[in-house]
């Protein structure tokens, strides 16, 4: 998914109407406007919820809890911004309300007030300095599984962050509209989430 | 160079004023690059392991159970709004017939109680009595009587149900009391 342009309100795949219209014939009880919309954004949500669960199962029934509270919440969507944006918010909720009853807990989890620096110098020792590119070293399956490894140590805060940038291609804007949170903890999460990445990757690369 | 700025650089989404501090960042300490660069191959690398878009296995009964849960939320959404906009009296249905028994057993006993004008003074005289003597700990007990004496209330609160199988007529100081009873005595002891 491509950076949105966020002036855009609605967008207009490749074929059928825009999610506009359909939230409009929505919003006057058009189930079939609705099964157009589930089918078109289930991918996204199911890719998301399961990228952040990690549990296949869990993940079907969550996302079509996301999309049953779309629908109840529907008569309130004002199309002030993006319907995805939107949605991703709901899912956001739906995501941490699930976490939050099973209390997972992430291994190192990164608590944004004890890490937060103000500036970076260049050169500075903090300033990550890995020691070969973690690509050039290890096969990609072998990556594919250290990658996942190192993401299951971040908080899902942290976690959330990076895959709606680096997975989702969202920007900051729409990062902190669907997490409900300012841009200034958006890119200190990125940043952070980015630097322990790196760290533990390269740690394991040099073992 | 801020974090905001390092995460902006890796994404490409500097401002050209932001560049400037970038550049000047990169003369001063060239090893930075690498670091970006491998920021950007981290995003390479998740966007290979982690899809952005996933169908869910068995999409059309995926999609049939969100409708047919959408379904029924109509359906009580319906049945909610219908009640509401029903007028009072067609909402409480045949609960009337009851109520409208009721009310006219409590109007019977009303009637009865109604006294001349002159004595409702009696009863707006009527005062709670002190001192009033409650043997059971549990028990709470008030009497209201009015000012001629004629009338009086005594209010019990803590007392246990009788059972249906007391027979009032019967019972006695030699009859056996209901095992009921017992048992509930037994409990407070």
């Amino acid at each position: 998914m491509a950076p949105a342009d966020a002036s855009s309100v609605s967008s207009i795949p490749d074929d059928g109407p825009p999610d506009l219209d359909l939230i409009t014939a929505c919003q006057a009880g058009d189930t079939a406007a609705f099964e157009t919309l589930v089918s078109r954004h289930r991918g996204k949500v199911f890719a998301m919820v399961q990228n952040m669960i990690k549990n296949e199962a869990d993940a079907w029934d969550l996302s079509q809890e996301v999309f049953i509270k779309v629908w109840k919440a529907l008569p309130r969507f004002e199309a002030r911004a993006q319907f995805s944006t939107w949605l991703y918010r709901i899912t956001h909720n739906v995501v941490y309300d699930w976490l939050r009853k099973r209390k997972i807990d992430s291994v190192g989890e990164l608590d944004d007030n004890l890490l937060h620096q103000g500036n970076i110098a260049a050169g500075a020792i903090t300033t990550p300095k890995g020691s070969a590119r973690p690509d050039d070293a290890m096969n990609n399956r072998e990556l594919g599984e250290r990658i996942r490894a190192a993401m299951d140590t971040l908080s899902p805060e942290h976690r959330e962050t990076i895959l709606l940038r680096e997975v989702q291609g969202y920007d900051y804007k729409e990062i902190a509209a669907s997490m409900d949170c300012s841009l200034g903890t958006v890119m200190s999460r990125l940043y952070y989430a980015r630097k322990k990445l790196q760290q533990l990757l390269a740690n394991e690369n040099n073992d | 160079m801020t974090e905001e700025l390092f995460s902006k650089w890796i994404d490409d989404c500097l401002t050209p004023d932001e560049q400037v501090i970038v550049d000047a960042a990169l003369a001063e300490d060239p090893s930075l690059i690498e670091e970006v660069e491998s920021a950007r191959g981290l995003g390479d690398l998740m966007k290979s392991e982690f899809p952005a878009s996933q169908e869910p296995m068995y999409p059309d009964f995926f999609n049939s159970q969100i409708l047919n849960k959408v379904a029924q939320i109509d359906r009580e959404g319906a049945a909610k709004t219908a009640e509401k906009s029903s007028p009072w009296w067609a909402r409480i249905g045949f609960a009337w017939v009851p109520a409208s028994g009721l009310a006219a057993v409590l109007a019977f006993f009303a009637g009865t109680k109604v006294n001349p004008p002159e004595q409702d003074a009696d009863f707006a005289a009527a005062t709670e009595l002190p001192n009033v003597y409650t043997p059971g700990g549990n028990h709470k007990t008030r009497v209201v009587a009015n000012a001629q004496g004629e009338v009086s209330v005594i209010v019990v609160e803590g007392l246990d149900a009788i059972g249906d199988d007391v027979d009032f007529a019967t019972v006695g100081a030699s009859a056996v009391l209901p095992e009921r009873y017992l048992i509930s005595q037994q409990r407070q002891l």
